[in-house]
């Protein structure tokens, strides 16, 4: 029973305990937190820290010391208790033992008196001693009784006591809890003070770091704004200094230009001024000297310059038309001669053409006729074997008749071949000098074909570029190329001889003529080669043989195919001679041949038909005698 | 049916679950047809310990979900008061030594199946490492009664000693808890009401025996705490015996029981044997000649570095045997002697030891008589001393003047070990 009480009682103390070592704990980290902060507080600051812990210590050591201190009471009042009971039971024990010493007694003395009662017999003794017996019996029961009452009474205090103790015992419990209660309710104040303090000191020391960190920004700021404001009007007066500079520089330089300019300008007026000055003096000069010479004819003088003056303008009209003209002539001759070169080379790729054509056609028309007389003359051959064949047949004699045709081969070629170049010849002996003189010639006698003005402006140039600057112009009016230059001069020198075979008639008759002409040789060498009145006749002649040929080449080109090819009649007489190759008796032979072969084929025919029924006869015989035979 | 009704204001995408949490949903709700555990990732894993039901079986989850939120949930659903920090911050532990002590507090001899323990055994064994059992229950005594009503004493007496009072047998439980390091006891009942009997709080020598041959088979047991329990000199004998040669037993408590001086020798022979470092035998029937025995293990070298003899009988003959043993130990550091009716005299013998004895810290004389004379000693003794940080002489008959002396040489001795951790 006291052992079940007295567990509530220990446990508290239990209880306590951790909570002791937290505090501990909880101090000592906070301690360890504060141990910084320490470092950088003051002395005073640390002093009062101390005190401060001092505090808590004496806090913490009353709270345990009151624990221990129950525990301790407990302990104690547990020794009491068990002292107490201790007590009691040794006087419980010292009872029980007076007790059985008594209720000892008292047995013996019945066990004697009923030793007693043995011995004596008398019945009113007896009785007595029964009695007596009795009443020691009834005391003893008694006594028992008593003694079981008491210890009943004393069970009943125990257990009263036992509640009472419980009672006590709760009492003390909640008064230690509220104790302890109140304990953790100082300590927790203790802590949150202590906190609350922390936390002030803290705040103060952040407040005053910040502002001491904001007074030292705001001093740096400061710094570098004065800084920044010191470069900033060092830079201005710099710049003003500089602007100030640039203007006088400006200044300068504008004075300086205006004052050359204005040098220059007078320099200038003054050489202009000059030179009106010599100007006007000159023109003085002229007039006065016009005005002594002409003063008669100053009158006239006026009258017709005003003529001319109207003169001029007459003739700028005419001017004027004639430009155009002359632009449009230009114009329209530019468009004609770009016409006319179009033409011509037209005219040369039909040529071209043409001759393309011809030299195609011809070919083709050689190979045709090749091939057409090839197969020809196999017919021919054909023919000829065949009539040979029959001739044999015949028994009539065969010779090969003469074929020239048959070793002719290709077209017949025209036997004319035109002898045209026999100028060119002679022409090929013209040397270039003769020509030469000859074109000289040419240029000096068709002068009147030049245009005078053409004359006038070839007139500073030398000689030789004045000829050829002529003869191109003949030529090209003329119609004349560069090609038919050396063909011309050979003309002209065959028609001198020519004439010279005439003229020598005439020379005959003047014979001044020739003597002039031979003076003339003598002098100059291209007499020798024709005179020059013969010239313009000999040119005329050129110029309209040369038209005429033109037209026959044209002729000749247009028509080459014709012309060349051999006459239709050879070819007549050789295709006839080629189809009569069988002459008409032959035919009437052949026709006659044809009749009698025909006959003669029937006959063969018919023989052959007879023969075949012979021949089945003789079978049909042979059968016959060969079933009598085998009947026989 | 699956539609959005455009027209509904309160249609967020945000309300729908995602097609994962779905999935982890569903393992949830079939965890207990196909558990799926170890294949998820750590989020997935904490998904689900905060979705699974505290109702599956243990057998399912106990080797399969790790220590976490499902166990802090099973743990609030099954107990209002949950201090996770007394359990190593592990609800998982908590849970299951909880459980544990549940059944075996709520175990009944002969009449609940032991296999209802066994079975707990391979679930529970790698998480159990303490077992606070606060109650042993007694078989049901029915059929005691109706002998009872027949009269019979001497049966009752037969009955009694009998094996019919035995409590939980620890043998079938402690060789398999490979981790258990703690264990308190106490063979008490705890709401008896109105049934009450002595016997109910005994432990008997059946119980005895079967517990030291269980606690010999625990070879990790670190603590053991059997208070309350009736234990004379027998008992306290026998269980001696089988601890003597454990191998990893620091702390032994058998406070509040009745072990005298034979008992205390056997404490003594078991102190010089192992390596014990606490020993409480507070509140026994220890006098002088146990205390004695006690003294001769101190004297020589041991392990122990907390002795509480408080609420014994030592007197003076023990008080001083052990103040001259205290002269040759150097390991010692906590000392109770509160409660012994010890005088003077064993104060002027521990004064001797705390001027030479640097080691010891705290030392408790609590509840003597040790008188003016003692005091004046001990306070003498003190201010030569610099180990010792508490010391208790309340209630001794002190001098006022001597206790806050003796106060002061403390605290200072306090703050200078302060400081010394402090460096």
């Amino acid at each position: 029973m006291e052992k079940i009480d007295k567990d509530p009682e220990e446990a508290p103390g239990r209880s306590v305990l951790p909570e002791k070592q937290e505090t501990k704990t909880r101090l000592s980290t906070w301690k360890a937190e504060k141990n910084p902060n320490e470092e950088v507080t003051e002395q005073s600051k640390r002093d009062e820290e101390q005190e401060r812990t001092k505090r808590i210590i004496s806090l913490q050591r009353e709270l345990t010391t009151s624990v221990t201190n129950i525990q301790t009471a407990g302990d104690a009042k547990w020794l009491e208790r068990r002292a107490e009971l201790e007590e009691a039971r040794r006087i419980r024990r010292e009872q029980q033992e007076n007790d059985t010493k008594a209720s000892q007694e008292k047995y013996d003395e019945i066990i004697r008196s009923w030793w007693t009662l043995n011995e004596d017999k008398i019945t009113p003794e007896l009785y007595e001693a029964l009695k007596s017996h009795q009443q020691l019996c009834d005391t003893i029961i008694a006594d028992k009784k008593k003694r079981i009452n008491d210890l009943q009474q004393e069970l009943k205090k125990k257990d009263d006591h036992y509640v009472k103790t419980l009672r006590n015992n709760e009492e003390e419990i909640d008064l230690l809890i509220e104790r302890m209660e109140e304990q953790i309710g100082t300590l927790t104040k203790a802590y949150r003070e202590e906190l609350g303090q922390m936390e002030t000191v803290d705040q103060q020391e952040t407040e005053v770091s910040l502002a001491q960190y904001k007074a030292e920004w705001q001093q740096e700021m400061k710094e570098l704004w004065d800084k920044q404001i010191a470069q900033l009007t060092e830079r201005r007066d710099e710049v003003e200094n500089y602007e100030e500079k640039l203007h006088d520089q400006m200044l300068k330089d504008t004075d300086l230009y205006i004052q050359m300019l204005r040098e220059e300008n007078d320099s200038q007026f003054k050489m202009q001024r000059e030179h009106q000055q010599m100007k006007g003096a000159d023109r003085i000069m002229k007039l006065l000297t016009k005005s002594k010479t002409d003063q008669p004819a100053k009158v006239k003088m006026s009258s017709i310059k005003s003529r001319i003056s109207a003169l001029q303008k007459e003739k700028q009209t005419p001017k004027n038309e004639r430009m155009r003209q002359q632009k449009e002539l230009a114009q329209k001759r530019e468009k004609l001669s770009a016409e006319y070169k179009r033409a011509v080379d037209e005219y040369e790729r039909l040529q071209k053409q043409v001759k393309h054509f011809s030299v195609a056609d011809a070919r083709r028309f050689r190979e045709v006729q090749l091939m057409a007389e090839a197969e020809r003359k196999e017919q021919v051959e054909n023919v000829l074997a065949l009539d040979s064949q029959i001739c044999k047949h015949l028994g009539i004699a065969w010779k090969w008749p003469d074929l020239p045709f048959m070793e002719h081969s290709g077209p017949i070629q025209p036997q004319k071949q035109a002898l045209r170049p026999d100028h060119q010849q002679e022409e090929g002996e013209v040397s270039m000098e003769t020509v030469k003189t000859v074109m000289e010639l040419l240029c000096d006698e068709t002068g009147f074909l030049m245009e005078s003005k053409l004359l006038q402006l070839l007139a500073p140039l030398e000689k030789e570029e004045q000829t050829f600057v002529k003869l191109t112009a003949l030529f090209h009016s003329l119609g004349i190329e560069g090609e038919d230059v050396p063909e011309l001069a050979g003309f002209i020198l065959k028609y001198k001889r020519e004439q010279g075979v005439q003229t020598e008639d005439v020379c005959a008759e003047s014979s001044d003529v020739p003597k002039a002409a031979e003076t003339s040789s003598s002098t100059n060498k291209s007499s020798e080669l024709i005179h020059y009145s013969n010239v313009l006749p000999a040119l005329r002649s050129f110029l309209e043989q040369r038209v005429e040929s033109r037209e026959s080449t044209a002729h000749q080109r247009s028509s080459v195919g014709h012309a060349e090819a051999p006459d239709a009649s050879d070819y007549k007489a050789y295709w006839d001679s080629m189809a009569n190759i069988i002459p008409e008796d032959k035919l009437k032979m052949w026709d006659a041949a044809e009749k009698k072969f025909r006959q003669y084929h029937g006959v063969l025919k018919n023989i052959s038909e007879l023969r075949s029924q012979n021949e089945r006869l003789q079978q049909r015989n042979t059968e016959l005698r060969a079933g009598g035979s085998q009947k026989t | 049916m699956r539609r959005i009704i455009a027209e509904d204001p309160y249609w967020t995408l945000t309300a729908v679950p995602c097609l994962s949490n779905l999935c982890l949903q569903c393992l949830v709700n079939n965890f207990e047809k196909k558990p799926i555990c170890e294949e998820l990732t750590a989020s997935q894993k904490d998904f689900i310990q905060e979705r699974l039901s505290p109702s599956l079986p243990l057998h399912l989850t106990a080797n399969l979900v790790t220590d976490g939120v499902y166990w802090k949930r099973c743990c609030e659903q099954k107990w209002d008061v949950c201090d996770v920090s007394h359990y190593g911050h592990s609800w998982k532990r908590m849970f299951f030594e909880r459980h544990l002590e549940n059944i075996i507090e709520l175990f009944i001899p002969k009449e609940t199946d032991p296999k209802v323990v066994l079975q707990m055994v391979p679930l529970c064994k790698n998480y159990v490492k303490r077992l606070d059992i606060s109650q042993l229950l007694p078989p049901i005594k029915e059929p005691q009664r109706e002998e009872e009503e027949d009269g019979s004493d001497v049966a009752m007496d037969i009955e009694y000693d009998g094996p019919g009072i035995d409590h939980f047998d620890f043998g079938i439980l402690l060789d398999e808890l490979t981790n258990l390091e703690e264990l308190h006891l106490t063979y008490g009942f705890k709401q008896c009401g109105m049934n009450f009997e002595w016997k109910m709080f005994e432990m008997t020598d059946r119980d005895c025996e079967s517990l030291a041959k269980a606690l010999k088979s625990c070879r990790t047991l670190k603590l053991l705490r059997l208070h309350q329990s009736h234990i004379e000199d027998k008992k306290c004998r026998l269980l001696v015996k089988y601890l003597i040669d454990h191998p990893s037993l620091r702390a032994l408590d058998f406070s509040h029981n009745l072990i005298g001086d034979s008992g205390a020798r056997a404490i003594g022979k078991l102190l010089t044997k192992s390596k014990l470092e606490i020993l409480n035998m507070c509140d026994n029937n220890i006098s002088g000649v146990g205390a004695k025995a006690i003294a001769h293990a101190l004297s020589k070298p041991s392990s122990l570095l907390s002795l509480n003899l408080r609420l014994n009988h030592l007197t003076d003959e023990g008080g001083e045997a052990i103040a001259k043993a205290m002269l040759k130990n150097n390991t010692l550091l906590h000392l109770h002697l509160g409660g012994n009716k010890v005088t003077w005299l064993t104060a002027i013998a521990l004064s001797e030891v705390l001027v030479q004895n640097n080691s010891l810290k705290s030392i408790n004389l609590s509840s003597n008589k040790l008188g003016e004379v003692g005091g004046k000693a001990l306070e003498k003794a003190m201010s030569h001393n610099t180990s010792v940080t508490e010391c208790d002489i309340h209630l001794t008959e002190v001098n006022e003047q001597s206790v806050s002396s003796i106060n002061q040489l403390v605290w200072t001795n306090q703050s200078l070990q302060q400081k010394k951790h402090a460096k």
